[in-house]
């Protein structure tokens, strides 16, 4: 896998690219466009429901999803997983976003999330994460292989598909975006972006979001 | 008969020590009968030198015993002899007879005793019982024992040959010969008529066992007595013997004689270990130098003085192997001695380096060894006449003849050994240069000393060097004419201890070479043989063992038994002191190994004595000034060892008396109220240790509360425990007991120790039965501990039955703590409108001990209850969607925990509010969980360190990048600490966690394992915020592989478990982990 697309995020004050895509719900595609003019747009781009993080992250758009509403801000967020597992998943998990599912990533690909190159390095470097970082341990442990994992597999099996989903996401980076209502974006908040100056990145608090969400031109 | 200079009792002839104060008596001089010295040469009166056969002493005169010698403790050696069948001969022949053999045969076996020094304690009838060690210690009592045993039956031989005719048969000795511990004193009044030196103990009965198990001509040895012997003699196997009055049979061994080749005491080298040469660089330089100078033709003496087990053999030994390496050594000639420690008789050390030099053995005849020196002489290029003059002369030193002829004056006999030494030596000197080396001078007999003073001064331009090594108490021989030096052997650094101990283990020591440097450096003082010998005793002890090439060394406990090997050594220092400064010295040891001049001072028994008593322990190397440079005032043992033997040498009676005076000093300089950690200290292992028991058992309460009140967990357990077992068993101390205890509990509990905490509870309930508050406060812990562990079942039952006992007018603190932990049950159970009912009820008793209480006590528990019931509250409405309000009530009981210094209490807070912050203030999140989890740590709270690290690492995975890194390192910390403490109730965070993100990484099949561990323990919990995630992740792990039949069950279940709890699932999922 290489990092086919060059193109470099979405910047504000740049147009935010539309799309269309089937939504969780099963009812109407979920379309940018169908904001234009009326209200503006909190933006999420995350992967497949396969990260946890990511699943308790549409929970807490979900919450704000009332907040922002009152402040006039519409929520769309877009899951990378096939429609019907999406749908599966949201029959139990009733949310009041609009979701789209996108499991080939092309919208994050039209916003330019970075994918950074799978070398053999980042492989390398990703498995040999070797853990101690509090002392407890006389020395550092790898992540753990655990070796009854094989015989408590009753109905658990991989398939490729899976496999095949996970890879052509992984490492997909992911995005936050508040586009106002001429659909320009305003404020976006890029995964691993700041590194190395807060630490604090992979989603943005509620704060943060509020704070833009105040912030928007004209609102 | 002889009468005792130190208290005037009559003593029969032959008697070495006085039989009432244990003073060693004047022996007559052959000769002239006049009673001499103990260390005399030659008789005062006449001149005539001692009998080669009787050695003299040791160079360095024994301070005598003190007349009314105080009973102490110590091991010693002692020996039983009599004779095979002597009944049945006194049955046969008159009484007469029997008397005057019972005199020759007593005759004969002191004479055996006293040559090696021994003390006769009893004779009866045919029986003799002597101890080695007692009065005075000696480095090597086992083996004087065994020499004197061997000699016994030696002389007995001969007796029975002389008695034979009279006795109408031949007759036989046996011996029996044990090491162990006695108590030995005056018995029978202090200093009274009829009062005698004796020996009490089981170690006496043994050897008494042993007699009777020895066959007639033989010696029986205990495993105890061989192993401090066996590298001087022979022994042989006798099996296993059931001693009369003993449950196990012991290993007992045949003394059969003396080896040919004896084999150093020391060294390492049978367990394949090889010191390494530290230090000393300088000394071997000087050594090296006085070589040099010798070899320019300057006579030199140098002495070499240390302590036993400096290292001066060491050393020679280097300088000698330095020698060789250049080629030096065989340009000279070399002749060395060691004294022996059982004594060198007169001219013993020109007898053994003249025997040396002519190689005369003692099995020659008398014809072979005259040829040999004869022979010797001449090859020396000495003229007929000279030769003529020396041969006999020679012969007498070296005990090849008898005696001189009987015409020869005593002066002229010593006049002739002088010329016949010089004449040697100055022959041996015209071929190459001398190196005499005379090692141990301290136990040289005087007569070779002053002969080879006067020799080298004699021969003063000659390359002669004489090298001798001895020990601080012994002088240097001092010269006028050749050049003298003397070279002090220091104690080695603690880094050179440190480094020989790692020399000695070629190959690594399983991980612990620190710890190990540490202990023994510590022991041994810088003292290379105390070191050996403490490791040796670690080997015996098991503390080291070996596998193959590689050493293990386990924990090293501080109760270590000083090396048997060590003892005699080092009481034997001891024992030369005068009677003021040795009560002083153990007045001191009662102290401890560090100790303040004014607290000795004001116990010491005898305060006038008191500075004439202590310069001597100074200068006898036992103690030393601690601290910096000329500040006096306080001391310190010089070896660890030290102090142990010289505290275990008093009576237990001593002790306690001196350990109560002790206290009583502390109580004065401290005041009615100590504060400080260091004096309760004190005083709780002083009064502990006094027969006021209670007492000290108090003030480690008080030492322990101190610890605890900084978090010194672990110290704080050691001092409660040392109250527990001080209170053990002692009338009146039961109620303070029992507050150490419930206090023990408690740490052990928080530091993971559940079992043992759990036990000691039990044991409170049963004695507390009958009080109704204090039961229902055990309750409340044992249910705590049974939830820690899973069991919430058990814990419901327990906090039920504590409010039961407690009824509806208890104690308002205790029902505030039960309602807590119902409420908290609650809330973990789901339940959270429960929950929040029982923490307001807990707030509401809380606040009602708050307004109502004035002791600061009650005070702080009421404090820590609100603290914890706002947490209850606080997590039950996060829970039920009123974020807002949990927060409030979450930082409120932080701030109150934080006002009133509760950091264990805050530890609860600072976890919950981590995971609240997580949704309205990440970078709080991390922080709050960072600060909760260095409180934890200060408090030693483990069970919320695990908690803390779970949280952490969601918060690392869920807010920012670094998941793989921090995130699962946090995540496996927790699992390690749930793991090792047993915290059931906890360890399915952790996993669910790491599961998680396994599952975030595409590791399917690890997170399923994950899941499925965390599954089984939810599911004996039933935990809806443990469940859930469980489910919630095996569902879209299922989703995710194309098996949505299962996915959809598992989906299902999750939001089955959610509507039973009436919670969200969206609560869950944003703040998974509360307590």
């Amino acid at each position: 896998m290489t990092n086919n697309d060059p193109r470099p995020p979405v910047a504000p004050g740049e147009p935010a690219p539309d799309f269309t895509l089937p939504a969780v719900d099963g009812k109407e595609p979920v379309s940018l466009a169908d904001y234009r003019g009326k209200s503006p747009v909190f933006l999420g781009l995350l992967i497949g429901l396969w990260c946890p993080f990511c699943r308790r992250q549409i929970a807490k758009m979900g919450t704000n999803e009332a907040r922002l509403k009152a402040l006039g801000v519409e929520t769309v967020g877009v899951v990378a997983t096939e429609p019907e597992n999406a749908q599966l998943y949201f029959k139990f998990r009733p949310t009041r976003l609009r979701l789209g599912a996108d499991p080939e990533l092309t919208t994050h690909r039209l916003y330019g999330l970075p994918k950074p190159a799978v070398t053999d390095e980042f492989m390398k470097q990703f498995e040999a994460t070797r853990v101690n970082p509090f002392g407890e341990f006389p020395e550092p442990l790898p992540l753990p292989k655990t070796p009854e994992a094989s015989a408590k597999l009753d109905g658990y099996k991989e398939t490729d598909t899976d496999q095949g989903e996970m890879m052509r996401q992984f490492p997909q980076l992911k995005g936050h975006f508040l586009i106002d209502r001429d659909g320009i974006v305003r404020w976006a908040n890029i995964e691993c972006s700041r590194e190395g100056i807060t630490g604090i990145g992979k989603f943005p608090s509620e704060e943060e979001i509020l704070a833009a969400v105040r912030a928007l031109p004209g609102r | 008969m002889i009468t005792c200079p130190g208290c005037d009792t009559e003593a029969a002839p032959g008697f070495a020590f006085c039989p009432r104060c244990g003073r060693r008596l004047p022996s007559p001089c052959d000769a002239c009968g006049f009673p001499r010295e103990p260390d005399f040469a030659f008789c005062p009166r006449c001149g005539a030198a001692r009998s080669p056969n009787t050695p003299v002493r040791p160079a360095q005169p024994q301070k005598p015993a003190d007349p009314s010698h105080e009973a102490d403790r110590r091991p010693v050696t002692v020996l039983f002899a009599d004779l095979s069948g002597f009944t049945t001969l006194s049955e046969r022949l008159d009484p007469e007879d029997v008397r005057s053999f019972q005199n020759a045969l007593f005759e004969t076996l002191s004479a055996a005793i006293a040559r090696y020094d021994g003390f006769v304690e009893k004779f009866v009838g045919d029986a003799v019982l002597a101890v080695f060690g007692a009065p005075v210690a000696h480095e090597d009592d086992p083996a004087r024992a065994c020499a004197a045993a061997l000699e016994m039956l030696e002389r007995g031989a001969t007796l029975s040959r002389q008695w034979a005719a009279r006795l109408g048969q031949p007759v036989t000795l046996h011996v029996g010969i044990h090491t162990g511990p006695v108590v030995a004193g005056s018995l029978g009044g202090a200093s009274g008529a009829g009062a005698a030196y004796a020996v009490t103990g089981d170690t006496v009965n043994t050897t008494a066992r042993l007699l009777a198990s020895a066959a007639p001509g033989t010696i029986l040895v205990s495993e105890a007595t061989c192993a401090l012997a066996q590298h001087r003699f022979a022994f042989e196997s006798a099996g296993q013997v059931t001693l009369r009055g003993k449950a196990e049979p012991i290993a007992v061994r045949r003394l059969v004689g003396v080896l040919a080749e004896p084999g150093s005491a020391r060294g390492l080298a049978g367990l394949g270990l090889a010191a390494p040469f530290v230090g000393r660089k300088d000394e071997l330089d000087q050594l090296l130098a006085a070589f040099e100078r010798m070899e320019c033709g300057q006579a030199q003496v140098v002495s070499l003085v240390g302590e036993a087990g400096t290292g001066k053999s060491r050393l020679i030994a280097e300088f000698l192997a330095r020698l060789d390496a250049d080629g030096r050594l065989a340009r000279i000639a070399l002749r060395r001695a060691a004294c022996a420690s059982l004594g060198e008789p007169t001219y013993g050390v020109f007898g053994s380096l003249f025997r040396g030099a002519y190689q005369v053995e003692p099995k020659d005849s008398l014809e072979v060894a005259r040829q040999k020196l004869v022979s010797g002489l001449r090859a020396l290029g000495a003229r007929d006449d000279e030769a003529a003059m020396i041969a006999p002369v020679l012969s007498y030193v070296l005990g090849v003849e008898e005696a001189m002829h009987p015409d020869v004056e005593p002066e002229q006999l010593r006049r002739q050994i002088a010329l016949a030494a010089r004449a040697l030596i100055e022959r041996r000197l015209d071929k190459e240069p001398l190196l005499i080396l005379v090692e141990d001078l301290h136990w040289a007999d005087t007569a070779s000393v002053d002969l080879l003073r006067q020799v080298v001064d004699q021969l003063a331009s000659r390359p002669l060097l004489v090298l001798l090594s001895h020990r601080p108490e012994t002088r240097p021989p001092l010269v006028t004419r050749a050049a003298q030096s003397v070279i002090r052997l220091t104690p080695l650094s603690r880094d050179q201890t440190r480094e020989l101990v790692a020399g000695l283990f070629a190959a690594p020591v399983g991980g612990r070479l620190e710890q190990l440097q540490d202990f023994v450096a510590t022991r041994a003082g810088g003292n290379p043989f105390f070191v050996e010998e403490v490791v040796r005793s670690l080997v015996d002890k098991g503390v080291l063992s070996r596998q193959g090439d590689r050493w293990t060394c386990a924990e090293a406990s501080e109760a270590l038994d000083v090396p048997a090997t060590l003892q005699g050594l080092m009481l034997s220092r001891v024992d030369r002191l005068p009677a003021d400064a040795r009560r002083l010295l153990q007045e001191s040891a009662v102290l401890g190994p560090v100790f303040e001049e004014a607290l000795l001072r004001t116990v010491a028994t005898t305060p006038a004595a008191f500075d004439k008593a202590l310069d001597p322990l100074v200068e006898s190397d036992l103690i030393q000034a601690a601290g910096q440079l000329h500040e006096r005032g306080r001391y310190r043992f010089t070896h660890a060892l030290v102090h142990e033997v010289v505290y275990q040498n008093l009576l237990l009676a001593r002790r306690t008396e001196l350990h109560e005076r002790v206290g009583r000093a502390l109580e004065r300089a401290a005041g009615p109220h100590p504060e400080r950690l260091s004096d309760l200290e004190a005083l709780g292992h002083h009064w502990s240790l006094s027969a006021d028991r209670p007492r000290g058992a108090r003030y480690l309460v008080a030492a322990g509360d101190w610890a605890r009140g900084v978090y010194a967990n672990d110290d704080a357990i050691r001092h409660y425990q040392r109250a527990l077992q001080t209170l053990a068993g002692s009338a009146g101390g039961e109620a303070d007991a029992r507050a150490a205890r419930e206090r023990l509990a408690d740490l052990l509990g928080l530091t993971g120790r559940r079992t043992e905490a759990l036990t000691h509870y039990e044991t409170l309930r049963e004695q507390l039965a009958a009080d109704h508050a204090a039961a229902a406060r055990m309750l409340r812990k044992i249910g705590a501990l049974h939830w820690d562990a899973g069991d919430r079942d058990r814990a419901a039952v327990c906090f039920t039955d504590g409010l039961r006992h407690l009824g509806d007018g208890g104690d308002p603190i205790e029902r505030a703590h039960l309602f807590q932990e119902m409420g908290r049950l609650a809330f973990r159970a789901g339940d959270n409108a429960a929950a929040i009912g029982w923490a307001e009820r807990a707030l509401a008793e809380a606040t009602q001990e708050n307004d109502a209480a004035t002791e600061p006590e009650r005070l702080r528990e009421a404090a820590i209850m609100r603290i914890q019931a706002y947490n209850t509250l606080g997590v039950a409405l996060a829970r039920t969607g009123r974020l807002t309000e949990a927060v409030e009530q979450i930082e409120r009981s932080i701030g109150l925990a934080e006002e009133r210094e509760l950091l264990q209490a805050a530890c609860r807070g600072y976890t919950n509010l981590g995971v609240l912050y997580s949704s309205l203030d990440p970078r709080r999140s991390i922080e709050t969980c960072l600060r909760g989890l260095e409180t934890a740590k200060k408090v030693g709270d483990l069970g919320f360190q695990s908690r803390l690290y779970a949280n952490l690492a969601v918060a690392y995975c869920a807010l920012t990048d670094r998941c793989e890194a921090e995130g699962v390192e946090a995540a496996q910390a927790a699992i390690d600490l749930d793991r090792r403490l047993g915290l059931l109730d906890h360890l399915a965070v952790p996993l669910i966690v790491l599961g998680q993100i396994h599952q975030c990484n595409g590791e399917h099949t690890q997170a399923f394992a994950m899941y499925q561990e965390a599954l089984g323990l939810a599911e004996q919990v039933g935990e809806p915020q443990l469940l859930f995630p469980c489910y919630d992740g095996l569902a879209t792990l299922y989703l995710d592989t194309g098996n949505r039949r299962l996915a959809e069950t598992y989906l299902a279940k999750a939001q089955g478990v959610c509507e039973r709890a009436g919670v969200e699932p969206d609560s869950l999922m944003v703040l998974p982990f509360l307590y």
